[in-house]
């Protein structure tokens, strides 16, 4: 048996881990203490701790899954969590038992004034947490949205237009993703998966379309967004000439949209010089063909 | 070649024979006044010659010479240098543009 446990205190520094096996593992698992067994998240389970300072101890199972515990699992004063599910823990003073391991784990720094930092931060975590339990479940406001396309990047055409650099190395799919890597992104080559052909939207058998290699980078397919921005991150537009060429356009939070012709300036207009307000309709030059809309979860899309 | 969006533009050395014809033609022409017509987002959007410090962009009859701080407009008639310059493009992409060459 071999397990790493991780004090989760930290938000930029990396935490302190401590690896144990053998019998030092299993004595920490023996210790975490549940009441009850694991069981699916519901809106009335008390959440994960988030917030900054002490979140309580990981403790990840390096040697495979147990069938009755999450291989990666947090474990609080008063519940353990993992794989969307959770469990009742005892408060046994499990944190304490980690501590007096505290020599041993890596990345703590001077070992006495983290000793001190730690113990004042769990006080504080276990006085917030008793009185997050009184209040739990809270019942929480839906606000509505008033413009689903205000979490949508601006055009930003002045910052990305520089004439240099920023504006020859960074091509539409950059622009439409807010996403600059200066190397010309290409659909599905961050994630070893670039597209093999461009002879349409879709592609023969065997072969991968720019969309594909989209989804491989993490942006979501959404073909009945219909032009209507996302409730979270912006809504991007894949359009296609055949046998040659893809393009990408972005909706602003004005609801219009803006893209950037391969090295060229970023603009507001389609090839007839009007403004876009769907990318299906704009004059889109020899890109006849009109793909997807496609989301982008702002820092969970990988390109290159 | 101002030619794609997502894909790189295609780029390539003439042979030094063709770009002593295109500068000698380009010295002959005298200035004139405007700007180069509107180039469409998308599509064929024009040929550029550079060398790093200079480039010569020809589209729709017009050619714009810049160096890093100047810029001269002169007319291309009959778009000979625009012509010559895709004439010396890899086959695949030439015939790209002269389907959206107008």
């Amino acid at each position: 048996m071999k397990i790493k446990l991780t004090i989760d205190v930290f938000s930029g520094r990396p935490n302190p881990t401590l690896t144990l096996d053998g019998r030092e593992a299993k004595k920490i698992l023996n210790q975490v203490n549940l009441k009850s067994g694991f069981k699916k998240n519901t809106d009335k389970t008390v959440p994960e701790p988030f917030g900054l300072g002490y979140r309580g101890v990981i403790i990840e199972r390096l040697d495979g899954a147990a069938s009755d515990m999450p291989t990666i699992m947090r474990v609080t004063p008063d519940r353990a969590y993992g794989d969307s599910n959770s469990a009742k823990a005892t408060d046994n003073e499990f944190e304490k038992n980690i501590f007096d391991l505290l020599s041993k784990f890596k990345d703590t720094g001077n070992k006495k004034e983290f000793r001190a930092l730690l113990e004042n931060q769990v006080k504080v975590f276990r006085a917030e947490r008793d009185e997050l339990l009184v209040k739990w479940p809270i019942d929480i406001i839906k606000w509505p949205i008033l413009n689903p396309c205000s979490c949508a990047p601006d055009a930003d055409i002045a910052w990305w237009n520089d004439g240099g650099q920023r504006q020859s190395n960074n091509n539409c799919y950059n622009y439409a993703s807010n996403y600059r890597t200066d190397t010309f992104a290409q659909p599905g080559k961050a994630a070893g998966l670039q597209y093999t052909s461009l002879s349409g939207c879709a592609v023969a058998a065997g072969q991968r379309s720019a969309k594909a290699g989209a989804v491989a980078d993490c942006l979501i397919d959404t073909p009945a967004a219909n032009n209507v921005c996302p409730g979270k991150g912006h809504l991007v537009a894949l359009v296609v000439a055949p046998g040659w060429d893809f393009h990408w356009y972005r909706k602003g939070p004005n609801g219009k949209w803006s893209h950037k012709p391969g090295g060229t300036q970023a603009t507001l207009v389609d090839n007839s010089g009007n403004p876009i307000s769907d990318p299906r309709t704009a004059n889109r030059g020899p890109y006849t063909q009109f793909c997807t809309f496609m989301q982008v979860l702002h820092g969970h899309i990988k390109i290159k | 070649m101002l030619l794609f969006s997502g894909r790189p533009d295609p780029e390539w050395q003439p042979n030094l024979q063709v770009i002593e014809k295109l500068l000698g033609y380009v010295n002959e022409i005298p200035a004139s006044e405007g700007a180069l017509d509107f180039q469409p987002p998308l599509g064929y959007r024009g040929a550029i010659m550079y060398n790093g410090s200079h480039s010569i962009t020809a589209y729709k009859g017009k050619l714009e010479i810049r160096t890093l701080d100047t810029a001269v407009i002169k007319p291309d008639k009959e778009r000979r240098f625009e012509r010559l310059i895709i004439e010396t493009a890899p086959e695949a992409f030439r015939s790209l543009v002269m389907q959206q060459f107008d």
